[in-house]
């Protein structure tokens, strides 16, 4: 019940963030499990199971939608829905960060990165 | 002809892991799940091979459940009341879950579904006593009718307990995969 919740509060997950920035483009499950592994190194390593389930919640929340079916495979894109809570989930994550680096400096410990100039 | 064999389950709501485990180790000697059986399964022989096998609740899944499934390497084996799945692959193959939550999600389904069944088993047991509580004060002394009595809450305790058992096992898991999630 806890990530219906989160879906309704506009917060993303790390694997609905995932997700959905994996169907910019058309992809079917297979492909959306793929690119998210490549993508982040197998840090993030959904199952397909996780990903089915996943999947219909997004769709349920209007997130994606069906793009076309192919042998027996559902091809999901991102809708115009999907965008804005993904292009909002950005900004709170870059929010996040900032405080996070701010918080850092003012500690006078260095960044995560420090030959990084921010 | 291949040879076949029968293999009891110990109840899904309560040992999936324990019959998960025992058709692996059946499949290490040769012996592969076919389908499902009365209360177990039915295993066929072949070559010995090293295979995991993982249970999924979802009620009638279309065809990209399966496609999605078999291109992870989980290969369908077979199905009970459209609702229970069973695949298998190879040792190293990713698992179904790799978040607790999705699985713990699966999990409270089946609860939900088994507790509404045991609702209505309550209820009609429920009835059934208070029917035949009445009847036998209007036919104190018939022994045919305290038979009958017997019976018929005998036959209707059945549907109540293949029910409530369920209920009480994924309730259990639901509780434990919580408890893990907050450790």
């Amino acid at each position: 019940m806890g990530r219906k919740d989160s879906l309704v509060s506009g917060d993303l997950t790390d694997t609905h963030y995932y997700i959905l920035l994996a169907l910019m483009k058309p992809k079917h499950g297979y492909a959306i499990m793929q690119t998210i592994a490549d993508l982040t190194e197998e840090r993030v390593n959904l199952g397909p199971g996780s990903v089915y389930t996943m999947t219909q919640k997004l769709l349920h929340a209007g997130y994606i939608e069906l793009w076309k079916e192919a042998e027996q495979r559902k091809v999901y894109i991102i809708t115009e829905t999907g965008i804005d809570v993904f292009q909002q989930e950005v900004r709170r994550r870059e929010q996040m960060v900032h405080h996070g680096k701010e918080a850092l400096q003012q500690k006078g410990v260095p960044l995560p990165w420090p030959n990084e100039n921010t | 002809m291949a040879k076949r064999k029968y293999m009891m389950s110990s109840g899904l709501a309560f040992s999936e892991n324990k019959d998960m485990k025992k058709l692996e180790q059946q499949a290490g000697k040769g012996w592969h799940l076919e389908q499902f059986g009365f209360m177990g399964y039915k295993l066929k022989h072949g070559q010995p091979a090293s295979m995991q096998y993982e249970l999924d609740y979802r009620v009638r899944p279309d065809s990209d459940y399966f496609q999605l499934y078999q291109d992870a390497g989980w290969q369908h084996v077979c199905s009970e009341e459209e609702t229970t799945h069973i695949f298998r692959a190879p040792p190293e193959t990713k698992p179904l879950y790799t978040k607790q939550q999705d699985k713990q999600d699966v999990y409270q389904q089946q609860k939900q579904q088994f507790g509404r069944w045991a609702l209505v088993s309550l209820v009609f047991f429920l009835i059934l006593v208070t029917v035949l509580w009445i009847l036998s004060s209007l036919f104190p002394s018939s022994s045919w009718f305290s038979i009958i009595d017997t019976v018929a809450t005998m036959l209707a305790l059945i549907p109540l307990i293949f029910t409530a058992l369920p209920y009480f096992g994924y309730l259990f898991k639901v509780r434990q995969l919580q408890q893990k999630q907050e450790a």
